[in-house]
């Protein structure tokens, strides 16, 4: 390397040197010290800690409370996500169409964002309360007697927690959403709508492959907040009844601070990385091409 | 280029200056702790009853004795706790709250034993010991180790409103013949014979299934049950009791929306009448302070029982709430002066009339208590049996599981067969793991 090319590398290194520090220090090495707390055993109480390989991993896999909470992870991801998506889509096209209603409406559906999700949590609570509650309310209204029992019943508690969940994010999503149909060139649409596509074809054909970019950066987010869901659940039902509603990090804390079990705990906290490492990489592969660039 | 190379030198160098200054051990406001100095830092739990007691009780002791206590507090204390364990910085003495794992603790040599200084004198000239009650003080104990010690003591047990009651005629029942006879009565008036915290098992584990395992099979089967004794689970009296709890249910004698429900929601639902019973401690009163109606009494009594039963119909479950000295605090005779301070009857008789809760030191109990805490004290005083439900303190992860178990036999999806044999295999499994520390009783 010529000095010139070496003063360039350095020149470069010397701005990125304060990002780099940061995540290294921020980012990586907490990582690296939880990948390697996650091979032993360790209470969290004291400093002694044994190093047991990948039994905690073992243990993990082979407890059936751990691939509950997997398949309830499921449950939010696969449930909540494309629900959360399709509404906000909905809502962000209903919202594009230039009415004196939209920011007032946007407002509205931003409200969640605004509350705590501990508000949020004990809001929906009341919504769900069988004795006085919002939903038993308007029910009785109309003869409606035995509904379920929201937050009681192990069946149905996992779909009430996911609906409060996309009742708070779909509001941002739609406004995501939304930035992105805005910024589909009006022209395009306009030659378009010249050549006849209207309706259902304007949108399949036009406008769903030009909001690409913002479809993935959504899909990518709703994802990754899905997986790090903690605060809605603790609030509405403490991961309960009988485990059916806990998410992966509702149990990791259980698993360190009550079981003391720190070394496990880090161990649910690797795999919890490595699904979302995993979805980040099939979305990437689902959107791996931009519709748009691949027609030029 | 050389003026462009010398920022980018400059930011790197700020960022690391930056790490490197907020890394070093002063900073957080965490390194107080290594001061020498001789003061005693207490660290308490601030729950339902806050700290003020403790740091009113410092400041009376600081003008006897002229020794400086620091006490501090908050609701997630036993997070604070935990790093500084690690750290090796620690309190001289803490009440941790009930999101620490003293046993653990414990077992890995955190926390001093407190034989020697229970065995010394007190200022009365008796051993410090005596001003505890024995079977609090018990429970503090493992493996013939006196590791924490009792101070408020929660009596658990049922409730009812006496108004309630007198209205309708009702007697509270003393047995399960009593509370099925009752409960009928309770559903013919259109009111639920029970709720319950169910959004917390824990509740109906300690209000419905172990006094009933105490009652049928008495303190050898209850015992047997939280060493997790092969076949303790599947025990008859464990058997009896969890059909006498589907019993209930098929009979519609538990108010049905009550699995939904969370402590103060469940209570709620006993406050306006909804539900005529509900098990609960001795904190039930206070913590529902701002919701109780004129004119309600409400009343404790201890969980009917099986008229043929092994167990003392006498029997009465309580609660401990641990403090403890860790064994690297740096003032432990200082920790121990103040907790024996504290253990005054004259001090912890204050304790009860500011707080309307019992506490494990003899002598403790003012003539002027309320009429629910006469009678959990009475409970607890003429009882031969006093218990404690320990396999929750012991095996976290297998009373997790009877949690669910409860759940589900609750919410009808789970069978007393099935109960039991889940019970036993899951108490199989703990026995058989190597990675959980077996406790003798």
């Amino acid at each position: 390397m010529n000095r010139a090319k070496r003063s360039r590398a350095l020149f470069c290194l010397g701005f990125l040197s304060p990002a780099l520090l940061l995540f290294g220090t921020l980012v990586l090495w907490p990582l690296v010290q939880t990948v390697w707390l996650s091979l032993h055993r360790f209470s969290g109480l004291s400093q002694n800690r044994d190093f047991i390989a990948f039994r905690n991993y073992e243990t993990l896999f082979a407890s059936s409370d751990f691939l509950k909470v997997l398949g309830n992870m499921s449950g939010y991801a696969l449930i909540g996500v494309p629900v959360a998506l399709v509404l906000a889509m909905v809502l962000a096209l209903a919202l594009n169409q230039k009415s004196r209603m939209t920011a007032w409406v946007m407002s509205f559906l931003l409200i969640p964002q605004i509350l705590s999700v501990v508000a949020v949590a004990s809001l929906w609570r009341f919504v769900y309360l069988p004795t006085g509650g919002l939903l038993a309310g308007v029910a009785s209204w109309f003869g409606v007697r035995d509904l379920p029992l929201w937050l009681g019943d192990p069946v149905v508690a996992l779909p009430a927690v996911v609906a409060t969940w996309i009742w708070y994010a779909v509001g941002f999503y739609a406004l995501l959403f939304l930035a992105g149909l805005q910024n589909v060139p009006g022209e395009v649409q306009e030659a378009a709508k010249l050549d006849g596509a209207w309706g259902w074809r304007l949108f399949s054909s036009v406008v769903w492959p030009l909001t690409w970019s913002v479809r993935k950066v959504t899909t990518l987010y709703a994802f990754i907040q899905v997986f790090g869901l903690f605060g809605l659940v603790i609030v509405m039902t403490e991961g309960g009844p009988a485990r059916s509603t806990e998410s992966i990090l509702t149990y990791l804390v259980e698993v360190a601070f009550e079981n003391s079990r720190f070394g496990q705990a880090a161990a649910i906290g690797v795999v919890n990385l490595v699904l979302v490492l995993g979805v980040v990489l099939g979305i990437g592969l689902l959107f791996r091409r931009d519709p748009a660039e691949a027609s030029r | 280029m050389n003026k462009w190379f010398l920022v980018a030198s400059g930011c790197a160098l700020a960022t690391a200056t930056f790490l490197l200054t907020a890394c070093r051990p002063e900073a957080g406001g965490g390194g107080s702790g290594k001061s020498e100095n001789k003061s005693i830092e207490v660290v308490a739990f601030k729950g339902g009853f806050g700290i003020d007691f403790y740091e009113s009780s410092a400041k009376l002791f600081t003008d006897e004795t002229g020794k400086k206590v620091s006490v501090s507090g908050d609701p997630r204390v036993w997070e604070k706790l935990k790093p500084r364990f690690i750290e090796g910085n620690v309190p001289d003495l803490m009440f941790p709250g009930w999101g620490f794992d003293h046993w653990t603790a414990a077992s890995e040599g955190q926390l001093e034993p407190l034989d020697s200084y229970l065995d010394q004198p007190d200022p009365s000239g008796k051993p410090w010991r005596e001003n505890f009650d024995s079977a609090a003080l018990k429970l503090g104990q493992i493996e013939g180790k006196q590791m924490v010690l009792p101070y408020y003591v929660p009596v658990m047990g049922w409730w009812y409103d006496e108004a309630l009651f007198k209205k309708n005629g009702w007697i509270p029942p003393k047995t399960s013949d009593d509370l099925l006879a009752l409960g009928e009565k309770m559903i013919a008036a259109g009111v639920s014979p029970l709720t319950y915290q169910g959004q917390y098992p824990d509740y109906m584990i300690v209000g419905f299934l172990l006094p009933w395992i105490h009652s049928a099979g008495g303190p050898e089967d209850l015992n047997s049950c939280f060493s997790l004794e092969p076949g303790a689970w599947s025990s008859p009296s464990v058997v009896r009791s969890v059909e006498f709890i589907a019993l209930l249910r098929d009979r519609g004698f538990f108010q049905k929306e009550a699995l939904a429900l969370n402590h103060t929601e469940s209570q709620m639902q006993f406050i306006q009448g909804k539900a005529a019973m509900i098990p609960c401690g001795t904190w039930l009163v206070s913590e529902m302070q701002k919701s109780i109606p004129e004119g309600a009494n409400y009343r404790f009594f201890l969980p009917p029982v099986f008229p043929d039963g092994a167990g003392d119909p006498s029997a009465v479950a309580i609660k401990i709430e641990p403090w403890m000295v860790p064994a690297r605090a740096k003032n432990k005779e200082g920790a121990i002066e103040f907790f024996r301070f504290m253990t005054q009857p004259e001090q912890a008789k204050k304790f009860v009339r500011e707080k309307g809760t019992l506490t494990a030191v003899v002598g403790s109990e003012p003539d002027d208590m309320p009429s629910f805490l006469k009678e959990a004290s009475q409970a607890v005083r003429g009882s031969n049996q006093v218990w404690a439900n320990r396999i929750k303190d012991l095996y976290h992860e297998f009373y997790k599981f009877l949690e669910q178990n409860m759940t589900e036999l609750l919410a009808g999806r789970r069978t007393p067969q099935e109960f039991v044999r889940l019970a036993e295999a899951e108490a199989e499994k703990v026995r058989k793991d190597p990675e959980i520390r077996k406790y003798k009783l």
